[in-house]
């Protein structure tokens, strides 16, 4: 034996369904009733008209598009079932379904406010922390897709610009972009197409994907159409996303909830697939609930968590769609120990749940605020979950079985040549600590936090090659500044 | 059958049996005014009481304003001469380039149950359009509400425009939606700012009563 581990897991992952086949079905079914009976409101007569094209009863005065069984159906087979999700540096593309069969993790998206490390108090975040955010995002294995939050400190109205040149100009990963309104979206798609070397080498490889939302109940904004339309023009791959709050703009159950996201983001899937056949959609049910003492929403509640797990098994089982929700976060409004604990039951909640893009790392305060060590934390938690959510290999090597038969009643384990061979296996953290009291005050006595600030004062100490050229860079600007121009 | 009978049947939210309990009251020859002030009332501030101690829950609050509704619209049409009492008037809208209507909604629901008088300008609102509601129905209070950081701005626009017709006087100015802190609030001059709608009912109250002095 050399010493080498041999992979203790599968490449099988363990997913713990929380609704029957028949549960699946039902759902369905009422899907298909409620897209043909209800339907959607689409404040878009560009889109109505497109919806009507493909065979949707169109009610123009009204703005309802009710979509037949068939429409709905057809769309959901030229959904690509494989498609990758690029990024500027081929190693970072995300191909979707995972080659291992785990999962991808994303960093917030929309965050007002900023925690700076080591303060106490909120701030509003400036497109400089954007920036960071993005060295910082390169720097953590576990982080796939980065997104970015709303600065304060530049134009509002381009605001959502002025953050993605930011991040464009500090990460090469896969990034997502919510855009705030709808003349910006064209002008998103352009600062990308920049990023990425110009108009050509964006539609061959599309570096970002874009928010596509849903006004919970049934509706659909202008801007919002507006980015399925554009994304659909650009080839660039659409997060169709639901936001319904329990009781509020959805039923007061989580599984009445799971049904609402799920026909949303149908008809969102419709809309794309008949403007561009084999656009990739990857369904985004963002669950919340409605507190019933103040009506304030939040994302971690057990009854958030029961509806996203029971929507996205209804989206991934029952329309076959990768799915990609809250995978942590919290709802504290402040950085405390409800954080840390919120975030993990989240993440191991949504991974268990088999969600293939797990969102929201870095965010707390119902994901209106950032914090750069939470990040670091989250990083280190992905890494955990990705290897708990594997099944193991069961053969008479990983079971040990000759080991188990050869060693004396009463022995020990610790000198046999299986776990010579397999002592390395084991997922090592950087960050938790498993000492003594005694060893860990000899060696550091430092808690958590301050690990974690050290470790990101050595992440951004680190110095990082430049990720755009100069002529990108300046490609980028003449965007940034035919948008403030036009719209700030 | 007493006024705290009819005040129970509030707090209850008792939508099948309130209208028979007022009609009863009214055929045993009890004015509207003191039904109203000594039934129907004190029943709903138990409920603002009790929903602001976080004992009921909205829905609950909500089904007791339409029991008490209920029973206005018995009432109503037989108060002449007075008017019906009213903790205050309160005109409000989402502003500019934000069509987010259920925080807004939810936090009107909440007021009315509270005995405000409520004008609901709607979504996506001019601010031309909430000087001429100001200029129209002379409220204590105005709301904002916005659910965008790209909107929030458009707060401003409105209180600018408020000022500028000379309608800031006497006007108390409240602001909300989830990208809205108390900061803000303050940044931008506005008198009030309620982080949930929970806390939304109280600060209209407060806020009329700095007024009334």
């Amino acid at each position: 034996m050399t010493g080498q581990p041999a992979p203790p897991t599968t490449r099988v992952r363990r997913v713990l369904p929380v609704l029957t086949a028949d549960a699946v079905e039902t759902l369905y079914e009422k899907a298909l009733v409620f897209c043909e009976t209800k339907g959607f409101k689409i404040e878009s007569p560009r889109m109505l008209q497109v919806l009507a094209g493909a065979g949707a009863q169109v009610d123009q005065e009204s703005q309802v598009a009710k979509l037949p069984r068939g429409l709905v159906e057809s769309a959901l087979k030229t959904v690509p079932q494989s498609f990758a999700l690029c990024a500027r540096d081929p190693r970072h593309d995300l191909v979707f379904p995972h080659p291992e069969d785990g999962f991808y993790v994303r960093t917030n998206t929309g965050a007002t406010l900023y925690l700076d490390p080591g303060a106490e108090k909120l701030r509003r975040l400036r497109v400089a922390d954007v920036a960071a955010w993005g060295r910082l995002v390169a720097q953590l294995e576990n982080i796939d897709v980065c997104a970015f939050g709303t600065p304060a400190d530049v134009p509002q109205a381009t605001a959502d610009i002025h953050g993605l040149r930011a991040l464009l100009s500090n990460s090469l990963k896969h990034t997502w972009i919510q855009p705030y309104d709808e003349q910006n979206v064209g002008l998103l798609l352009e600062l990308a197409a920049a990023a990425a070397g110009g108009e050509t080498a964006f539609r061959e490889r599309p570096l970002v994907s874009l928010i596509a939302c849903s006004l919970t109940p049934y509706t659909f904004k202008p801007m919002d159409t507006e980015v399925i339309l554009q994304a659909a023009a650009h080839g660039a791959p659409i997060m169709a996303c639901s936001l319904p709050s329990q009781g509020g703009t959805s039923p007061v159950t989580p599984i009445g909830t799971a049904l609402v996201a799920g026909v949303e983001i149908l008809a969102m899937v419709v809309m794309a697939q008949v403007l561009r056949p084999g656009l990739p959609v990857i369904a985004t049910p963002l669950v919340f609930a409605m507190d019933m003492t103040s009506g304030r929403v939040g994302h971690s509640s057990p009854e958030a968590l029961a509806g996203a797990a029971a929507a996205i098994q209804f989206v991934k089982q029952g329309l076959g769609l990768p799915g990609h929700t809250y995978g942590t976060g919290s709802d504290s409004p402040v950085y405390d120990q409800q954080v840390s604990v919120e975030a993990a039951l989240q993440a191991a909640t949504m991974a268990y749940a088999g969600v293939d893009l797990l969102g929201a790392a870095g965010q707390f305060h119902t994901a209106t605020a950032l914090s750069p060590l939470q990040l670091i934390i989250d990083n280190e938690v992905m890494g955990m979950l990705k290897r708990l959510v594997r099944g193991p290999v069961v053969d008479d090597e990983t079971l040990g079985w000759e080991t188990i038969l050869s060693v004396p009643h009463g022995d020990t384990f610790l000198l046999s040549e299986h776990t010579y061979t397999h002592c390395r296996d084991a997922w090592r953290s950087r960050l938790f600590t498993r000492e003594s009291e005694e060893t860990w005050r000899e060696r550091s006595g430092k808690q958590l936090s301050e690990r974690v600030l050290e470790r990101y004062e050595e992440i951004m100490a680190a110095p990082q090659e430049p990720v755009v050229s100069d002529a990108v860079a300046e490609a980028m600007a003449q965007v940034v500044k035919q948008a403030d121009e036009r719209l700030a | 059958m007493s006024y705290e009978d009819l005040a129970q049947s509030v707090m209850e939210g008792d939508i099948d049996g309130i209208k028979p309990k007022v009609e009863a009251h009214l055929a045993k020859g009890a004015p509207a005014g003191d039904i109203i002030a000594q039934g129907l009332l004190p029943g709903m501030n138990v409920v603002g009481r009790r929903f602001r101690d976080g004992d009921m829950f909205i829905p609950e609050v909500m089904r007791s304003a339409r029991a008490m509704n209920d029973a206005m619209l018995v009432l109503e049409p037989l108060i002449v001469g007075e008017s019906v009492p009213s903790q205050g008037r309160i005109v409000i809208g989402t502003v500019l380039g934000d069509v987010h209507n259920i925080g807004k909604d939810l936090v009107i629901m909440l007021w009315k149950s509270g005995g405000f008088e409520v004008i609901d300008l709607g979504v996506n609102v001019p601010p031309a359009v909430f000087v001429q509601a100001i200029e129209k129905e002379r409220p204590q209070i105005l709301g904002l509400s916005a659910l965008l950081t790209t909107t929030m701005p458009a707060m401003t626009d409105v209180i600018q425009a408020v000022e500028a017709a000379g309608l800031r006087n006497g006007l108390r100015i409240v602001v909300g939606g989830a990208p809205v802190n108390r900061e803000y609030a303050l940044q931008i001059g506005a008198d009030g700012y309620a982080p949930d709608a929970g806390g939304a009912l109280q600060m209209a109250k407060d806020l009329v009563g700095e007024l009334v002095g």
